[in-house]
């Protein structure tokens, strides 16, 4: 009985409390609180996991900049030979010859999504590079994962058979999770446009002589991340 | 009973079946406790062993605890693989037409020989002579590098661990780390000898120049065949799991691509691959996600500018069939391959690979091995258990795995293939145990016996166990005999 009338009590106090004074500003409804990923994020999630696997990072503001940390990198490793993949659906820039103001001083040879070269000569070409620059179908955060279409540019060999695998993509291309990437969630990488889709993550390694991890077995021995803030569509 | 002289098994014993439809073993019964007393005696292997697992397993333990969700994880995959397997058909066949659909070709195969011919057949059919093969246990299983070799086809491992198993012509000894039972050391002189490189015990040296010599092989095969970690029913898709590359450029190099894979790896689609992916790799080494997921939907497509221009799956039997009409040990076919039980088995850990004389060590050879071969070929795997159990808890998809030991066990026990002389022991055992009178007058007789056959650690002497083992001997008075003179001295004190 006594709790009872203590629930009245305390209850009507509440009441007059609040019907006394003047009412504070509020909204009338509150939907539940959702965390909202940001790509700022997702960008430093996909940096701290690059870290653990061994892939270099670059973060810039624009497309422009991120060029020209790639050419950095190219003077300080003194590459004689670059394959530059054309990524015509997340480069802000598409055609050859705008490369040239940026890679004038190095030997480097562009291919395009649309050329056709014979198989033996075009492995050929590609064992004679040393870095393959090349874009990506998406970025996973989570696990520093990159996803290759083969029906790109650089195909199935491109990222491969290089020693040396750079990226350049932009930060809306990064997803969450590997979940992110399959039909379930909704983010659809046509798997029927493609022969195969990769999900690389790190240079190639083994454990096999006694578990001591070696970077760099049959694929690259280096992968690098440059990535660009800016909306390649609003450039 | 055949006693194996050399513990380094030399070929993966399988049945065939011969003109008449009748099994046929094609090798002697594997002796494990002669197996692991050679291992045991090897210092070296112990020492390769125990650095490399215990690496192994810290690397999984370390990372699985960032998953606060794995129990959960576990309990889905295992639900999810006892579905796939309970509804087998249903799956295969929409994987069979969903990839035939999409370009991919389906080679089914009943048995080792089968699969072996199909794949012989095709690639002479597309006039092969060189073959780059990654990484894949079904291979091993089905025997393919002998078939092919026999057939003038050169198959040639490519998985840095494979590759030296294969120039040192050895088996595999571990599921995913193929030479844990091999020091660097070994592994430097093996390299040195068999390739006329320098002799040097850098690991990242040796690498470098298996990536040299096996670049050129890839680049002239004329045809890659690789394993298959899973097929995605809804898409006829195929999974191919990887760290070093080698895969990648079996499957996308030559012109013919020959997946081999058997019938139960389905899963309903991908929206399921990534936690069995996650499962996979964290268990197999440890790793968040492997360096190379390849997902294969079909030969190279109009306007891609590589890849191969056929793909080939053949789906292999082999006696899945078989334990799928067994409901007891169906469970082993959710298995998923990763060699997390391996890494953790205290029997394992000890003995290696070689010593089970089978394809499959580890927890799940024991109890692949008899179900899927030969159940008195590999009739003492069962008891390579210590059944501690460890297997099961480390099972990303939850297979009792040491359940299915002790099932196996019983079996053994209810068929004739029990030893003569353990059924005459238990049957006198319990006829003594049943005779009270009988049981005391033997037990006054041991007791004043024991003087005599006192072993040197102050237990009884058993030949045969005693080498190893204490066996503990009778105390001066027996439980029953202390309990009544107990009672006469303190008949007074009531309890």
């Amino acid at each position: 009985m006594t709790s009872h009338s203590d629930k009245e009590l305390i209850l009507t106090h509440i009441h007059e409390a609040l019907t006394s004074n003047v009412k504070k500003e509020c909204p009338a409804n509150i939907v539940p609180f959702s965390r909202t990923v940001t790509v700022q994020y997702l960008t430093d999630c996909l940096a701290t996991q690059c870290s653990l696997l061994k892939t270099h990072f670059t973060l810039s503001v624009t497309f422009a900049e991120t060029i020209q940390a790639v050419v950095e990198e190219l003077r300080r490793i003194a590459a004689p030979s670059i394959g530059i993949f054309l990524d015509h659906n997340h480069w802000p820039i598409r055609a050859e010859s705008d490369f040239r103001t940026f890679f004038n001083e190095f030997e480097y040879s562009c291919f395009h999504p649309e050329e056709t070269l014979e198989k033996t000569q075009r492995t050929e070409s590609l064992s004679r590079l040393d870095v393959a620059i090349t874009g990506v179908e998406a970025l996973i955060a989570e696990t520093g994962t990159v996803v290759l279409g083969a029906n790109r540019a650089d195909g199935r060999l491109g990222s491969l058979l290089v020693p040396r695998h750079w990226i350049i993509a932009s930060e809306t291309q990064i997803v969450a999770t590997l979940e992110d990437i399959f039909p379930a969630k909704g983010f659809q990488i046509d798997l029927d446009k493609n022969s195969c889709l990769t999900l690389v993550s790190g240079p190639s390694r083994t454990a096999d002589i006694e578990k001591q991890i070696v970077i760099g077995v049959h694929g690259p021995l280096e992968v690098r991340i440059f990535l660009f803030q800016s909306n390649p569509t609003a450039h | 009973m055949n006693i194996t002289e050399n513990p380094l098994w030399t070929g993966p014993p399988f049945q065939r079946k011969n003109d008449q439809g009748k099994v046929e073993l094609m090798k002697e019964r594997v002796n494990f406790s002669r197996n692991a007393e050679i291992s045991l005696k090897n210092k070296n292997l112990q020492r390769n062993l125990d650095y490399s697992l215990t690496l192994s397993n810290k690397k999984r333990n370390e990372l699985v605890e960032t998953f606060p969700e794995w129990e959960e994880m576990r309990s889905h995959a295992a639900q999810l693989r006892t579905h796939v397997v309970e509804n087998l058909e249903k799956y295969l066949r929409e994987f069979s037409d969903n990839a035939t659909q999409k370009g991919l070709q389906i080679l089914w195969a009943k048995d080792a020989t089968r699969a072996c011919e199909l794949i012989a057949g095709t690639l002479r059919e597309h006039h092969v002579s060189r073959v780059v093969k990654s990484k894949s246990m079904l291979t091993e299983e089905i025997d393919l590098n002998n078939y092919l070799s026999k057939q003038g086809i050169t198959p040639i491992e490519t998985d840095l661990g494979e590759y030296i198993a294969q120039i040192a012509s050895q088996k595999p000894s571990h599921i995913t780390a193929p030479i844990s039972h091999l020091s660097r050391q070994e592994v430097a002189s093996i390299m040195s000898e068999n390739l006329g490189i320098r002799y040097t015990e850098d690991p990242a040296e040796l690498t470098s120049a298996a990536r040299r010599i096996l670049r050129s092989s890839f680049l002239s095969a004329e045809a890659g065949i690789s394993g298959t970690n899973f097929g995605l029913a809804r898409e006829g898709s195929l999974v191919v799991v990887e760290n070093e590359g080698n895969a990648r450029l079996s499957i996308s190099l030559p012109p013919i691509h020959i997946a081999v894979m058997g019938i139960e790896r389905v899963l309903p689609g991908l929206a399921d691959l990534p936690l069995l992916l996650t499962l996979l790799t964290v268990s197999a080494t440890g790793q968040r996600i492997s360096n190379y997921v390849s997902i294969i939907n079909s030969p190279s497509k109009q306007g891609e500018p590589d890849g191969p221009e056929k793909v080939f799956i053949v789906l292999v039997d082999n006696g899945r069939t078989e334990i799928l009409r067994n409901v007891k040990y169906r469970p082993i076919l959710n298995c998923i391959r990763c060699g997390a039980c391996l890494n953790i088995c205290p029997v394992y850990r000890k003995v290696g690979g070689h010593a089970y004389g089978s394809v499959y060590p580890g927890p799940l050879g024991a109890v692949l091995s008899p179900v899927l071969f030969s159940r008195t070929q590999y009739r003492d795997l069962p008891y390579a258990s210590t059944l501690c159990g460890a297997c099961t808890e480390v099972c990303p998809v939850k297979i009792p795995l040491h359940h299915l030991l002790l099932d196996l066990r019983a079996d053994n026990v209810q068929s004739s293939a029990r030893p003569t002389v353990e059924r005459i022991m238990f049957s006198i055992f319990g006829l003594i145990c049943s005779r009270p009178r009988l049981y005391r007058g033997l037990e006054k007789i041991i007791r004043c016996l024991q003087p005599l056959i006192r072993s040197r650690d102050g237990g009884l002497f058993i030949p045969g166990w005693s080498k190893t083992r204490y066996f503990p001997g009778l105390a001066p008075q027996s439980f029953h005999a202390q309990w009544q003179s107990e009672k006469m001295e303190n008949n007074d004190i009531s309890l």
